[in-house]
């Protein structure tokens, strides 16, 4: 068997083993080095993620999956659109068109797991949602309490102000 | 895509994304331009103690060669090096506008005039921002100035403040004391403007004793608000991409009355206008086509010229002032210190600087430069290095002067902007 064709066990924060190649895993960096440190140990087999729960560890191996056969599309900073499909391919695009919950789970996970493609995708999914909208409109969305008093928004809205409309 | 379910929807995430740490929180930000950051920041602390230390600066820059405008991010983070010749970003660029009347019947004119011959050129040149951001752009075409207000997306045509065979040729623009003064190359004239409704409140011509006709071009106003600066030289009829035979360049000055900015009048002759003039400057000062005075926040007056040695390149020259009395005709008044040492090779046109920052913004062509590049560029020095001038010493003589690493804003490799011309920080 080639060494790409070999897998490892990825073990989720509830215990869940998901095999995966070798190729997969090595996307994450952290589990990358973690292999590295024990090359020698020939026992290696699993790498606990004590940090990401089963159903987002599923997304973050559908991601590598799919970026290893198609790889995401650079994106362009900053933002040209706040359409994800306008930025990615559709595959990227269906794959961040989520709930919030899981979409802010997702960065949190790729961050941990140092994929960069994917803490791209979602960090810019989430900018997506704040772009061309109104700090208000940006409050509702996720849902943000407006911890200034009137005096402080007052004194931030002119300091950064553009135009009436934002 | 369809829409995620919000706070009222199955996926309410209360707070989720204000627990991000500050780090993936810049990594969102990363993604927005200046224009959505500066809302960003109004929406909670967390946010604005986050975004406040970033460079939330933007950029005007007057693209002659297409008739446009274009508004920018002034930080470099995206930006490439220019001396590494590596790829070209545009991704500085926030917008791209028309430099003319959005007027669909406005717009087919001028198309069919620039089809009709060379010198039915469109030619947006000199900019400035009024108190409420409102950009302000002197337009060949239009015989004078046009008004942009702010908007979401950067910039919408508002109006035409004023046009006119009075304004013809217009270049330097300032906005001070309620007013706009507006340069006419075409009449050699600077004309004051009401803000509000463009109405001319005065107009003046060279002082007496200007002979020669003057080509006057960008203009600024001092730091203590007394004094328009225009760079300016007798005029030649050559071609303005090359230097003169002899170095005619001047800056030239017109005294404003401090209480309302209306233009000095001189009692012992009937109240006129006294006109400007051109101020005394040593032999060393050598200026030639100088085309864009501006003050850093030194109080040090740049302004780019071809150099005085026949490489036909140009420099930006730094000199300063008196802070007072600089209509003394008698005196030797400028004081050369120097140039900017790194922006020499790039053929700078355009200057301005940020008033927060030291940064110093350039526009750049390939007219007779010595770079490789094909378009033009916007290029950023991190300071003007007036910082390490001893104002006080009596005499040291003009020398380079360093002013750190340059960077390009936007490269001109792939030509994303055709030739810019003026570049205006607004921060």
């Amino acid at each position: 068997m080639d060494v790409e064709e070999s897998t490892i066990n990825l073990v989720s924060a509830e215990g869940d083993s998901s095999p995966v190649p070798l190729s997969v895993a090595k996307m994450s960096e952290l589990v990358r080095s973690m292999m590295d440190e024990e090359a020698e140990d020939d026992d290696v087999k699993e790498i606990p993620l004590p940090n990401v729960k089963s159903q987002v560890l599923h997304k973050v191996i559908e991601f590598c999956e799919h970026h290893l056969k198609e790889p995401m599309t650079e994106i362009e900073k900053p933002l040209k659109s706040n359409s994800m499909s306008d930025v990615v391919q559709k595959f990227y695009a269906d794959f961040v068109d989520i709930e919030q919950v899981l979409l802010f789970e997702l960065i949190l996970a790729a961050n941990y797991m140092d994929i960069k493609p994917l803490l791209d995708l979602t960090c810019a999914t989430v900018a997506s949602m704040i772009k061309g909208k109104t700090p208000e409109d940006i409050r509702t969305t996720f849902n943000i309490t407006n911890d200034f008093s009137p005096e402080e928004e007052a004194q931030v809205r002119e300091e950064n102000k553009w135009c009436e409309e934002a | 895509m369809s829409s995620r379910p919000g706070p009222t929807g199955t996926g309410t995430c209360t707070g989720i994304l204000e627990g991000l740490s500050e780090d993936l929180l810049l990594k969102i930000f990363g993604h927005l331009n200046v224009l959505d950051l500066r809302v960003a920041a109004c929406v909670c602390q967390h946010w604005n103690s986050v975004i406040k230390p970033l460079d939330l600066g933007l950029l005007v820059v007057t693209v002659s060669g297409s008739n446009e405008l274009a508004l920018l991010s002034s930080s470099s983070s995206s930006s490439s090096n220019t001396t590494s010749n590596s790829a070209s970003s545009s991704s500085a660029v926030i917008q791209r506008f028309a430099a003319s009347p959005n007027h669909r019947k406005r717009k087919r004119f001028y198309h069919t005039r620039q089809a009709a011959g060379p010198t039915a050129y469109q030619w947006p040149t000199c900019l400035a921002v009024g108190p409420q951001k409102q950009l302000y752009l002197s337009q060949y075409k239009v015989q004078g100035v046009l008004e942009f207000r702010p908007c979401r997306k950067g910039y919408q045509y508002r109006r035409t403040l004023a046009s006119g065979r009075n304004l013809a040729s217009p270049e330097g623009l300032v906005v001070a004391y309620n007013s706009l003064y507006v340069v006419s190359v075409q009449n050699a004239t600077i004309s004051r403007l009401s803000l509000k409704t463009g109405a001319l409140l005065e107009r003046a011509g060279p002082a007496q004793g200007m002979n020669d006709f003057w080509t006057l071009w960008g203009m600024t106003i001092s730091p203590c608000q007394r004094y328009l600066l225009i760079a300016g030289h007798v005029s030649d009829e050559g071609d303005y991409r090359q230097p003169t035979d002899t170095p005619t360049g001047a800056i030239l000055c017109l005294d404003l009355d401090p209480t309302n900015g209306s233009f000095q009048r001189n009692p012992q002759h009937h109240g006129t206008i006294m006109g400007y003039y051109a101020i005394p400057a040593p032999p060393s000062l050598a200026l030639n086509r100088p085309s864009d005075p501006q003050y850093c926040r030194h109080g040090i007056l740049h302004v780019s010229t071809f150099a005085p040695n026949a490489s036909g390149g140009r420099r930006i020259q730094k000199f300063s002032l008196p802070k007072q009395q600089i209509n003394n005709h008698e005196e030797e008044l400028i004081r050369h210190w120097g140039w900017l040492q790194e922006a020499d090779h790039f053929h700078p046109w355009g200057i301005a600087f940020s008033n927060k920052t030291d940064q110093v913004f350039l526009t750049s062509t390939n007219h007779g430069s010595t770079s490789n590049v094909n378009g033009g560029q916007v290029l950023q020095l991190p300071t003007c290095g007036c910082h390490h001038l001893d104002l006080a010493s009596n005499f040291m003589p003009p020398r380079a002067i360093s002013c750190g690493n340059l960077t390009a804003l936007v490269n001109g490799q792939h030509a994303v902007l055709n030739q810019p011309n003026y570049v205006l920080s607004i921060d």
